[in-house]
């Protein structure tokens, strides 16, 4: 009998244990993931990481990038995961009327309180180690930065967890281990906006554990389901109320990270008016001010642990009036605040304040005005609809907040030669701070790029021994990497105290914004114009209304704040791409820029020789100082032109005919060849053997430098150019066009700056756009103007910042 | 061999109490069809998940099984049952592009209660065409409630919709601007 016993015992604390159907807080399947998803559409987090961290898919972008979890989930997630396991959600009371060392859950004194605090006990979430939500969410025991911080051996998805995970999603060397960090920065995120999102349930900032086990209803013999809090029971069953919560948000002047749970601003000691509806205060002091839970209604009298002095309920600032019960026709009478209205006539719309309800408990003839402080007063659903319509409108707005308070850092970041000038574009100062755990002073800019095996690297650390104010900036000097997968980006991350939050985190991806110029000949007049990859906002980039004017070969400096183009004539002219500014560089065309951007190499034709042949030889001019060196120089008709510079800065490819030379039929065709900058010949690049009649033009660096994409026809066969790459290690050339055997006029090819595309102008269409090419033998991708009868040519990948 | 009597002994107990509690659904085969037409839909993604809260009091949600099956050219799926007397009702959740998502427990776009579905063998789910006029990112949101975005893991669902998350960013955009 007695092992019977044991096992009907045991079977119900296991039932207990399992099957328990009573919800903490708001729901954690419905409610907190879709206030989170309600608060991201109202924040600014899509733009702020599009513009300042890059991610241009804004929060679709994910993590890890091969998988189907974006932000928005990582977010929902956190929401949905800061309830587990069970005891957890101990730490997520406040009550802002208290020092923050006790305003935690304690009136699980209860026998069914008990049970739970022996099983948190048990389990590793001893009572001894509660703490309020602000405390779990940031550590701080009273109002941040000066207020005592603790550490929390039990708790790794604070705030400052979030900050760390940031730090290192930004900075760690692998790609993958960056991602994880960014999945992880989200989740712990939606984790602390869960925190938020309790204190604007009322039951969680007075205290109120026991009403979350108030009698539901029998839904099943699981008896556990029988009990739960009524209010969050409503607002999940109304998922609608957090659709429609226009977001009410904070308005703190120099915020403090706590501010959004508690600015301490209402205590015991608070003597000014109610109600209490300022936006700078924080969401636990607004809701604990205005709205009642169920067991802290204060004319039910309820014990010690549940009395707060707010709201009240009296003949000068309630008064009863009557509307329909919940789901009936029934009269009730009901609490209304005089503040919102006079009673109104009875209707369907139920348009009465349902403050509270007054309970059948009252005599009935005791039910007036005067005795309005003393009626036993509920919360039905009518009471919950109002307080839901109140409340979420917060839960959304602080949590906006909140969102907004992590991604607020901005930094200002102008590339210059030989460094990077960081700007403080913030309100907030910038500064280092010390840390009180470790006495570490903690304040830095470091920058990063990313390799050519994208490997984050760091460049160099700046250590702010002095603030940044707003608007002040900092010159951070560094050596211009070689191996930069993508030249001018950089990551500059901060870490330090930003106005009052202490160990913040800015991140600045410096976003070189990748185009393909181009120069395209509409309605007889030449322009150069500019497009996204894809082929999309096709803008004027010179707007040149001269019909004699024709527009050559086009290319942007390394630092891509210039654009060198050839005109007729030809001349070469430099277009400041971001100031509009225009002046000439030189006689000649095809210009190259040196991979410093101090120089560019290009061709003058210095001499005719009769029929029709001319002198073509390469030169480079000192951009600064104008000064010019002549590179090739051989006598008579000879052709050294379409030089392109190397990504090393070590060598020139050029198309090269010299008739005292036979090397590789160069005195008959046309190759590529190499010389360094100083005029000394390196060798060929392209090699014609007897039987090979081929002219070899427009040599075009990938940008790793280990091949030269070209292209080439045969002698005679005039504008049926295909093509080709010739690997640098093998001087193997490949076709990359003209897999069926047709041939079409391929001109220029360009490299994108991650080398996996290569354009060129092309009349596969039957008129010449600008095409994607595949270089790795996949032919063509897509013609990207597609804009007969314009005719587009000389195109080139470049960046802005 | 005491065991196993008192297995048998107790067997009709514990078949009641897993009737009587919400937790056991038998396999069953479905039909989804356009609203309008009454044509069946091939190609939409069913899933179907359960969850179990456990705690008390302080409780929390985890999904406890995930079901997605792709609806074949008459329209119909099979979802297999769960028999766990302790799992939450099923969330439901059936989607095609070009289609109103649809849920066995909210309508888009107002987040109405559906009254009119039941867990039994033959069910016919009719699905709304997606009208001009709806907004994708408060579609994609509703979908993301239904799925329970962030719960139990999920693949054939989140990869149908990301035409539409893309869609939803396209419009977010635009606000901004």
């Amino acid at each position: 009998m007695m092992f019977r016993r044991t096992i009907y015992f045991s079977i119900l604390f296991l039932l207990i244990i399992c099957v328990a159907k009573n919800t903490d807080a708001y729901d954690d399947e419905v409610t907190h993931p879709k206030i989170t998803e309600q608060a991201i559409n109202y924040s600014q987090i899509e733009q702020y990481i599009k513009n300042n961290l890059g991610f241009t898919g804004g929060l679709k972008t994910k993590f890890p990038s091969n998988s189907e979890k974006n932000i928005i989930y990582w977010l929902r997630k956190g929401s949905t995961a800061e309830d587990s396991p069970m005891c957890r959600a101990s730490n997520h009371f406040h009550n802002p009327l208290l020092p923050w060392d006790q305003s935690y859950m304690s009136d699980d004194t209860t026998i069914l309180g008990s049970l739970i605090r022996t099983y948190c006990n048990l389990t590793g979430w001893p009572y001894s180690d509660r703490k309020s939500s602000v405390t779990w969410g940031t550590g701080y025991l009273s109002p941040s930065p000066d207020g005592s911080k603790i550490t929390m051996s039990n708790q790794e998805w604070s705030w400052n967890n979030a900050r760390s995970y940031y730090y290192l999603a930004l900075t760690s060397a692998s790609n993958n281990d960056r991602e994880t960090y960014f999945a992880k920065t989200f989740q712990v995120l939606g984790q602390v906006l869960h925190l938020i999102e309790d204190g604007a349930q009322p039951a969680h900032v007075r205290n109120d554990f026991i009403s979350h086990t108030y009698f539901l209803k029998i839904s099943s013999i699981n008896f556990t389901k029988w009990f739960g809090s009524r209010f969050e029971e409503y607002v999940k069953t109304n998922p609608g109320l957090v659709t429609s919560a226009q977001p009410v948000s904070p308005t703190f002047t120099n915020p403090r990270l706590t501010d959004f749970w508690d600015t301490d601003q209402y205590t015991y000691q608070y003597d000014g008016s109610f109600p209490l509806t300022s936006k700078s205060l924080g969401i636990t002091e607004f809701t604990n001010a205005n709205y009642f839970s169920d067991f802290t209604i204060p004319n039910n009298n309820p014990d010690p642990l549940h009395v707060f002095p707010y709201p009240m309920v009296n003949n000068v600032n309630t008064q009863i009036c009557e509307d329909y019960a919940p789901g009936s026709t029934e009269i009730r009478k009901y609490i209304s605040r005089k503040s919102n209205s006079d009673c109104p006539p009875i209707t369907e719309a139920r348009t009465a304040d349902h403050f509270a309800s007054v309970s059948i408990l009252n005599v009935e003839s005791m039910i007036t005005d005067e005795n309005i402080h003393r009626l036993r007063l509920e919360l039905d659903d009518n009471v919950h609809n109002t307080y839901a319509k109140e409340l979420l409108p917060r839960a959304v707005g602080y949590s906006a907040g909140l969102i907004n308070y992590f991604f607020r850092g901005q930094i200002g970041v102008k590339i210059a030669q030989g460094g990077i000038t960081v700007t403080n574009i913030n309100t907030e100062t910038m500064e280092s701070y010390i840390d009180t755990a470790t006495g570490q002073t903690i304040g830095n800019i470091s920058i990063y790029y990313d390799d050519t095996n994208s490997i984050r690297r760091l460049l160099t650390s700046y250590d702010l021994s002095a603030p940044l104010a707003p608007g002040q900036e900092v010159f951070i000097p560094f050596t211009e990497p070689n191996n930069n997968i993508r030249p001018g980006k950089y990551i500059v991350v901060f870490r330090g105290k930003l106005g009052n939050e202490e160990d913040s985190v800015i991140g600045k991806v410096t976003s070189p914004s990748i185009n393909i110029y181009y120069a395209s000949k509409r309605n007889d007049i030449y322009k150069i114009y500019k497009m996204d990859t894809d082929g999309n906002n096709q803008t004027i980039v010179y707007d040149n209304t001269n019909l004699s004017i024709q527009i050559g070969k086009l290319v942007p400096s390394p630092d891509g704040k210039t654009l060198a183009f050839t005109v007729s004539g030809p001349q070469i002219y430099l277009l400041g791409l971001t100031d509009g500014s225009l002046r000439k560089l030189a006689d000649g065309e095809w210009p190259s820029w040196s991979p410093d951007g101090k120089k560019i190499a290009f061709q003058r034709e210095t001499g005719q020789y009769l029929p029709s042949y001319g002198d073509v030889e390469l030169f480079i001019q000192d951009i600064e100082t104008g000064i010019e060196t002549q590179l090739t120089n051989i006598s008579g008709s000879s052709y050294s032109g379409q030089p392109a510079w190397s990504p090393d800065g070590n060598s020139i490819a050029y198309m090269k005919f010299d008739p005292y030379d036979t090397e590789c039929l160069s005195s008959t065709y046309y190759i590529i060849y190499r010389i360094d900058p100083s005029g000394n010949a390196i060798g060929p690049v392209t090699c014609h053997k007897a039987g090979e009649p081929y002219l070899d033009s427009a040599p075009a660096w990938s940008p790793d430098g280990q091949s030269i994409g070209f292209t080439r026809r045969r002698y005679g066969e005039l504008y049926k150019e295909a093509l080709y790459k010739v690997d640098m290690a093998t001087q193997t050339a490949t076709k990359l066009t003209d897999s069926t055997g047709e041939v079409y006029s391929e001109f220029t090819p360009s490299w994108s700056l991650d080398g996996k595309a290569i354009v060129s102008g092309s009349n596969r269409d039957g008129d010449f756009d600008i095409w994607l090419i595949d270089p790795n033998g996949g032919g063509y991708i897509t013609n990207l103007t597609n804009s007969n009868p314009d005719m587009d040519g000389y195109p080139v990948f470049g960046w802005v910042e | 061999m005491r065991n196993n009597h008192l297995r048998i002994k107790y067997a009709p107990f514990l078949i009641v109490l897993c009737f009587l509690t919400t937790g056991c659904y038998a396999t069953i085969t479905g039909a989804v069809v356009n609203a309008e037409t009454g044509e069946p839909v091939e190609g939409a993604v069913v899933l179907v998940e359960w969850t179990v809260t456990k705690g008390l009091g302080l409780t929390y949600t985890k999904s406890h099984e995930v079901i997605e099956v792709i609806t074949d050219k008459d329209g119909k799926a099979t979802i297999s049952g769960v028999f766990n007397p302790f799992v939450n009702p099923p969330h439901v959740t059936i989607y095609k592009k070009g289609y109103v998502a649809w849920n066995n427990e909210y309508i888009f776009p107002d987040y109405k209660h559906r009254e009119d579905f039941k867990w039994k063998d033959g069910v016919v789910v009719r699905m709304e065409r997606f009208k001009e006029g709806y907004s994708y990112n408060d579609h994609i949101s509703f979908i993301h409630d239904a799925i329970r975005l962030g719960l139990g893991e999920k693949k054939l669902i989140l990869k149908a919709i990301d035409w539409e998350e893309e869609k939803a960013f396209k419009e977010r955009e635009k606000r901004f601007k």
